[in-house]
């Protein structure tokens, strides 16, 4: 399903009386006890949940697993706990949201971003730098599936096109501009700045720098050094 | 005021050395601004040390994150970076210090100097033409000494001279009754540098004595509760036991008096709080030098607690056969160790000595006299026997170096003298590893052959000119040696011949 594949939505009771999300005839909790549910789906993934204090929970539904999780973290790691919830679809969320049910703490929701949108966006990145634990919620997974497949298949364009295209300094967008649009940043470096006869640009430091710290040292010998 | 950024991206040891030296800045700039730069891992590291106004992180394993992952744009990456940096740039920066020597800290340095241009810049840094170079003379000699047997000078001596600033930690101390001697307890019974009964010993030793007061410290990291507990039952729970962490350890080391470690980089901060320090190791590549400081060196055997308690009280008889202590003097460098017990090799602690004597006599133009009065009180056969040696040594360095001079005014003339040139060049620098006072102007030379970033014959000859005057200086510091002890020797012979019926100082009688 992708975001705007939504044919028919509805909201129903649970036996126990809880509102539950049915979307194109899918129900995303349980229709006995959505609580019971969720905390069983909470403590089915304790093993890859007690090593982690930042969680990726791929669909909200009506957020009662996530109001379990929320005490799970919050018990082990007290205030120290980050979760991000990807929901495609915002009508989902500020449903949730309007009926009281999203719980409060340490919570970011995505909603209604593409994937493409979505590893731009730099709280994203920079909670995907702390590599969360991956926890997907069946019945949103399941609703959204291609959505989701194409979320966990994504791969960052590395040609400097793309990349210039994100760069904030204006001056790191000139000096790139000279190079071949094609080109990866590993290529333009190894290729193109440490062939150079002399380091004319304080960028050709930076992207040298860059270089050893992706690869631990500058293996061309391009430069003397002692160490 | 001094807008001043210090780069230290070498890890915790090298920033936690920077203290002192930071602690010498800000006593000779003090209206200046400094700015720290290191990686954001090492932070907790950094946010220790004195006077530091600003604080500036690369957060190395991020950008390494964004970079590698390939569900990353690299972007986010280059973004990160160059907002850091422009921060930094931002400064108005008069002075850049780097005081490391990793790759990554001179590739920095480079692009912050560039961006910078007004400032000055002391370190290691890229020149324009790819090649690594130091800024001045005394980070040359730091570089071109890196692997020497006999360094001359410890990493903070060389930083202060590099920064024009000279080393003297002379902190003033509160004077209370008693002393406050601070032990970083061993996590383990075993450890080799304090073991428990030493501790032991050690402990009872400052109780009887009325004048000290242990408190023992505890990296609450690596806590040994059954091994604590049982170190204070033995003293019926009456020892301060302090469980710390880095942060709160810097409140505690500015009580003490005294600091007895082993491994641990505590001692720089003990260092950079101005208290003195007794550190026992068993290697001597970077003890921590400073006025009273004390290093005691470990053998194979236990060293007693009776020993260490002698090492405060400035009684240095020991028990310890097979141990090795040295304390640290004054000099017009900075402070030098002095060795004052144990089984060592004269002939490399006269090298060890003169090496320090030749580099005050070659860059600081003075000739410490203290060191060759230390030497001359070694005994006279193993001073002569140095003497001799190193003097055969400079005359085979002489011969090379003339023949190099010779050649080099024939080169033009045919192949064949290029090839002698050659030859007699690889024999000169192969003085560079051996035992001659000769190794330190060569060393200096390669290095200066090596990195230098423009590749001339008259750049090589001016250099070649240079080593010649150097290598005249190393000979008339050995001849200094030899005066001073031929006088001692006299004046041994003259209270041989008048007993104590006279006083030195005073006329000798005709």
């Amino acid at each position: 399903m992708s975001i705007s594949s939504v044919v028919k939505y509805q909201i129903i009771e649970s036996k126990s009386g809880h509102k539950i999300p049915k979307i194109n005839n899918v129900h995303l909790h349980s229709t006995y006890d959505p609580r019971y549910e969720a905390e069983r789906f909470i403590l089915e993934n304790e093993d890859v949940l007690k090593n982690n204090n930042h969680v990726l929970l791929l669909g909200l539904g009506f957020a009662y697993h996530l109001h379990y999780l929320v005490n799970y973290l919050v018990n082990l790691h007290q205030n120290n706990y980050q979760i991000l919830v990807i929901e495609p679809s915002l009508k989902i969320v500020t449903d949730c949201e309007s009926l009281g049910l999203l719980p409060s703490g340490n919570i970011s929701i995505f909603s209604g971003m593409e994937p493409n949108d979505l590893f731009q966006n730099e709280e994203f990145l920079e909670f995907l730098v702390e590599k969360p634990v991956i926890l997907p919620h069946p019945a949103s997974f399941n609703l959204s599936l291609s959505y989701f497949k194409d979320f966990l298949a994504f791969r960052s364009d590395k040609t400097l096109e793309h990349i210039t295209s994100q760069i904030k300094s204006p001056e790191i967008k000139d000096y790139l501009d000279q190079f071949q649009k094609d080109a990866t940043i590993e290529f333009f470096t190894n290729e193109k700045i440490i062939t150079k006869e002399v380091f004319d640009n304080p960028l050709d430091f930076f992207f040298l720098f860059l270089k050893t710290l992706r690869e631990g040292e500058l293996k061309n010998d391009a430069t003397h050094t002692n160490h | 005021m001094q807008h001043i950024l210090i780069i230290n991206l070498d890890g915790p040891d090298s920033i936690l050395l920077t203290a002192p030296f930071i602690v010498s800045l800000k006593t000779y700039y003090p209206a200046s601004e400094i700015s720290f730069l290191t990686f954001g891992e090492e932070n907790e590291y950094s946010k220790l040390l004195p006077s530091i106004d600003h604080f500036f992180q690369i957060e190395k394993k991020k950008i390494k994150t964004f970079l590698k992952g390939k569900i990353f744009p690299d972007a986010q990456a280059i973004n990160s970076l160059e907002k850091t940096l422009s921060n930094i740039c931002r400064q108005n920066l008069d002075s850049i210090i780097h005081t490391g020597f990793s790759l990554e800290g001179a590739l920095l340095s480079s692009y912050i100097s560039l961006k910078s241009i007004t400032s000055n810049f002391y370190g290691i840094k890229f020149e324009s033409t790819k090649k690594l170079y130091p800024s001045n003379l005394w980070f040359l000699i730091q570089q071109s000494l890196m692997n020497y047997k006999f360094n001359p000078l410890n990493p903070t001596e060389y930083l202060h001279l590099g920064n024009n600033l000279f080393f003297d930690p002379q902190i003033p101390r509160r004077n209370s009754g008693h002393k406050n001697i601070g032990i970083l307890l061993p996590t383990k019974p075993e450890d080799d540098f304090l073991p428990f009964q030493t501790l032991v010993e050690l402990i009872d030793h400052l109780r009887n004595s009325g004048g000290y007061f242990p408190v023992l410290l505890v990296d609450f990291q690596k806590i040994n509760r059954e091994y604590f507990t049982k170190l204070n039952r033995y003293f019926n729970y009456e020892l301060e036991i302090i469980y710390t962490n880095f942060e709160n350890a810097k409140k505690t080391l500015a009580l003490l008096d005294y600091f007895i470690t082993g491994q641990s980089l505590l001692k720089y901060l003990a260092h950079s709080e101005g208290i003195s320090i007794i550190e026992i190791t068993d290697n001597m590549e970077a003890p921590l030098i400073g006025p009273k400081n004390i290093i005691l060196k470990k053998g194979a055997d236990r060293i007693k607690g009776l020993d260490i308690f002698n090492c405060l009280e400035g009684n240095f008889y020991f028990n310890s056969v097979d141990l090795q202590l040295f304390s640290c003097s004054q000099d017009r460098v900075g402070y030098r160790l002095q060795r004052l017990h144990g089984k060592f090799s004269f002939n490399e602690e006269i090298s060890r000595l003169m090496a320090r004597y030749l580099v005050g006599a070659l860059y600081l133009q003075e000739r410490d006299e203290t060191i060759l009065s230390d030497i001359a009180d070694f005994p006279q056969k193993e001073a002569s026997e140095w003497i001799e040696n190193q003097k055969n040594l400079n005359n085979e360095v002489s011969g090379k170096l003339l023949n190099i001079l010779r050649l080099l005014s024939l080169v033009e003339e045919g192949d064949s003298y290029k090839k002698d040139l050659i030859v007699n060049l690889d024999d000169l620098l192969s003085f560079s590893n051996s035992e001659s006072l000769n190794a330190i102007p060569i060393l200096i030379f390669k290095y200066k052959i090596e990195y230098s970033p423009i590749n001339e014959l008259k750049i090589f000859e001016n250099n070649i000119f240079a080593l010649k005057e150097q290598i005249q200086v190393v000979n008339s510091s050995i001849r200094d040696l030899e005066g001073q002890v031929w006088n001692k020797k006299k004046e041994s012979l003259i209270k041989k011949a008048f007993g104590n019926r006279v006083n030195l100082n005073e006329e000798l009688p005709q």
